[in-house]
């Protein structure tokens, strides 16, 4: 199976150094798993940050140059480039770092290329019949089982297995500059509008986040009663069962 | 009997006093006859819009039948952006009464199922949506929140804002660039908004009418759907829970020893194991164990700590969590200031005791 990864020139949100994010990392672990080429493509110039995710396991990364804005440039590249053997899968991290950051780009191929897209993938299985079995990552530990008709789109969760850094692949890891024919750049619809300025962080919501200082306390209290008390104070919280102690799956 | 209502001109006189009774309230507007008008005992009113200027909607995953926090500020945001002359609809997805719609601030409620397939989520909203024609669309910025906002900006093509920090009327500010520069901008057709970011609403309870769904239309935004078949959703057993992600922690301190006891404890109360840093560096408990600045930031629910003293570099680790209950012998313990419910106690004591209850319970 073919996998492509779509990178971004990411950069390290403190230093402000070139860095692949997490999610690409995510993705890369993805494309791994299911075994077969994994290839990467940037719509862009050569970027470091390229060079630093292949380490984690692409022997190449195709930059894209022209093609007008990044999902036409990929989707020309998808159907023409690589026309005679087109990838089965197509993946993405969550969320770019150091451009835009909205997201959005997966969601745009798939509607653009009419594949089926899949967020928080955690895990890939194994491919049967033109489907692809995943499991999603959902809050709090819990997974869901789902098929995805292929070709498909799957943004990894960041949660995914990271594969290694290891130096040696990104020092041999080749970028290859792809011209790919299209009308110039245009910036996409809505990415001048306004501006930007140095990022302030925001206080969160005063009072928001339920933080209960000094409640009760049980000073040398004896010792079943204080069991009785932690125990009905878990139950009134609703974190342990309410009819029997000890849970099933423990 | 007239139905004439009888004057109480000693209520009057008192309404013309400050609360406290002492003095003459200043009336600025000279109105005097205003404060003396004899008032019916005022019933909880609620605000009706008929036909607002514009909408604007707020799409809510329901839970347990009503509105989280998130979801109350999600309406919030609705309704200031939506001002006096706007009107907020509120797309639940799962059920939301009406009533506690309205209190949030929802002039109108609908409800849809059903929203299993992702793939379909677009097509079923924009129906919704569609004869409402609203002038900004919020979602939360969770897992599904952001996920359905995406695909219906990515099918309408209207333009989005992911992950607003600051909203107000004019602008909505959102992070951008590896969120070292934040973008300004008129705010979006569609937006996202974080948790606790926007305050919920708390004006005068809105109308919050249930609406029907009407018979889907045959609109062109629907598409041949059936690229995504969604499997049953397993719970993680409660080892299996990373730490970071645990609804509940169990974690030991230096005041637990028997690390036996605490294992039992743990696996009989479907808990999720965590450690304080000097348990770790002693390697009485693995590393990927520790919770705090070093180890682990928690987004536990609840957090029980047996034999920890809450260090700051601890305490940090622990800023989400809801629910902390702490047992320790220090009375003056940083924990015990954290804590909901602290027992100063030995931890070695309370572990064999509570553990005994609930085997107790169990049998």
């Amino acid at each position: 199976m073919r996998s492509i990864v779509l990178l971004s020139g990411g950069i390290d949100p403190l230093s402000g150094r070139p860095a692949p994010p997490q999610g690409e990392i995510a993705a890369i672990g993805l494309a791994r798993s299911i075994g077969g080429a994994a290839e990467g493509l940037h719509a862009g110039g050569p970027s470091p940050a390229l060079r630093l995710a292949a380490a984690h396991g692409l022997a190449r990364v195709d930059c894209l140059d022209g093609g007008g804005n990044a999902v036409e440039a990929l989707a020309t590249y998808l159907a023409t480039y690589l026309g005679a053997d087109p990838p089965d899968l197509v993946l993405a991290g969550r969320q770019a770092r150091g451009g835009e950051d909205s997201g959005m780009l997966p969601y745009l191929l798939a509607e653009r290329l009419g594949w089926p897209l899949l967020a928080g993938v955690i895990a890939v299985g194994a491919a049967a019949d033109g489907w692809l079995s995943v499991m999603i990552g959902l809050p709090q530990g819990a997974r869901q089982e789902a098929r995805v008709r292929l070709p498909c789109i799957l943004v990894a969760h960041d949660a995914a297995p990271a594969p290694p850094f290891i130096f040696d692949r990104a020092r041999r890891a080749e970028l290859r500059v792809v011209p790919v024919a299209g009308p110039a750049p245009v910036a996409a619809e809505g990415a001048a509008e306004g501006d930007d300025r140095p990022y302030r962080a925001r206080p969160r919501l005063i009072g928001a986040s339920a933080r209960t200082g000094a409640g009760q306390v049980l000073d040398h209290p004896d010792i079943a009663e204080a069991a009785t008390v932690l125990r009905d104070h878990l139950r009134a919280l609703g974190v342990l069962g309410p009819s029997r102690g000890a849970s099933p799956d423990a | 009997m007239t139905g004439r209502i009888r004057r109480d001109p000693r209520a009057e006189r008192s309404r013309c006093l400050v609360p406290g009774g002492e003095r003459p309230r200043l009336a600025r507007d000279g109105n005097v006859a205003g404060m003396v008008v004899s008032r019916r005992p005022r019933e909880a009113t609620v605000r009706r819009i008929e036909t607002p200027a514009f909408w604007v909607a707020a799409v809510v995953e329901a839970v347990d039948g009503g509105l989280d926090r998130w979801g109350r500020q999600l309406v919030g945001a609705a309704r200031m952006l939506a001002g006096t002359d706007g009107g907020v609809v509120l797309i639940g997805l799962g059920d939301v009464a009406g009533n506690a719609a309205g209190e949030a601030g929802a002039d109108r409620v609908l409800t849809v199922g059903g929203t299993d397939d992702p793939e379909a989520v677009p097509g079923v909203l924009m129906d919704l949506l569609g004869p409402f024609a609203p002038r900004h669309v919020l979602f939360a910025e969770s897992r599904v929140g952001g996920d359905f906002a995406r695909r219906v900006a990515a099918r309408s093509g209207w333009p989005i804002q992911p992950g607003v920090e600051a909203l107000n009327v004019r602008q909505g500010i959102r992070p951008c660039r590896g969120g070292r520069y934040e973008r300004v901008a008129a705010v979006a057709r569609v937006v996202t908004l974080p948790c606790d970011r926007v305050a919920p609403y708390a004006g005068e309870a809105r109308e919050g009418r249930m609406l029907e769904a009407g018979p889907p239309p045959a609109s062109p935004s629907a598409r041949p759907v059936g690229g995504v078949v969604l499997g049953p959703v397993a719970r993680a057993p409660a080892g299996a829970v990373p730490l970071s992600e645990a609804p509940f922690v169990v974690s030991a301190g230096q005041g637990v020893t028997d690390f036996e006891t605490f294992h039992a404890l743990a696996r009989a109360l479907g808990a999720t194991e965590g450690a304080s840093r000097v348990v770790c560096d002693a390697g009485l408990m693995p590393r990927a164990a520790q919770v705090g600045a070093s180890g682990t930031v928690l987004d536990a629910r609840c957090y029980l700590a047996f034999g920890i003293a809450g260090a700051p570099q601890h305490l940090q680790g622990l800023g989400k969590v809801e629910h902390v209950v702490a047992v320790n012998t220090d009375l003056h313990a940083a924990i015990i200031a954290r804590a909901g419910l602290s027992i100063v106690a030995d931890a070695q004591a309370v572990m064999p005791a509570l553990l005994a209850l609930l085997r107790e319970e169990g049998a």
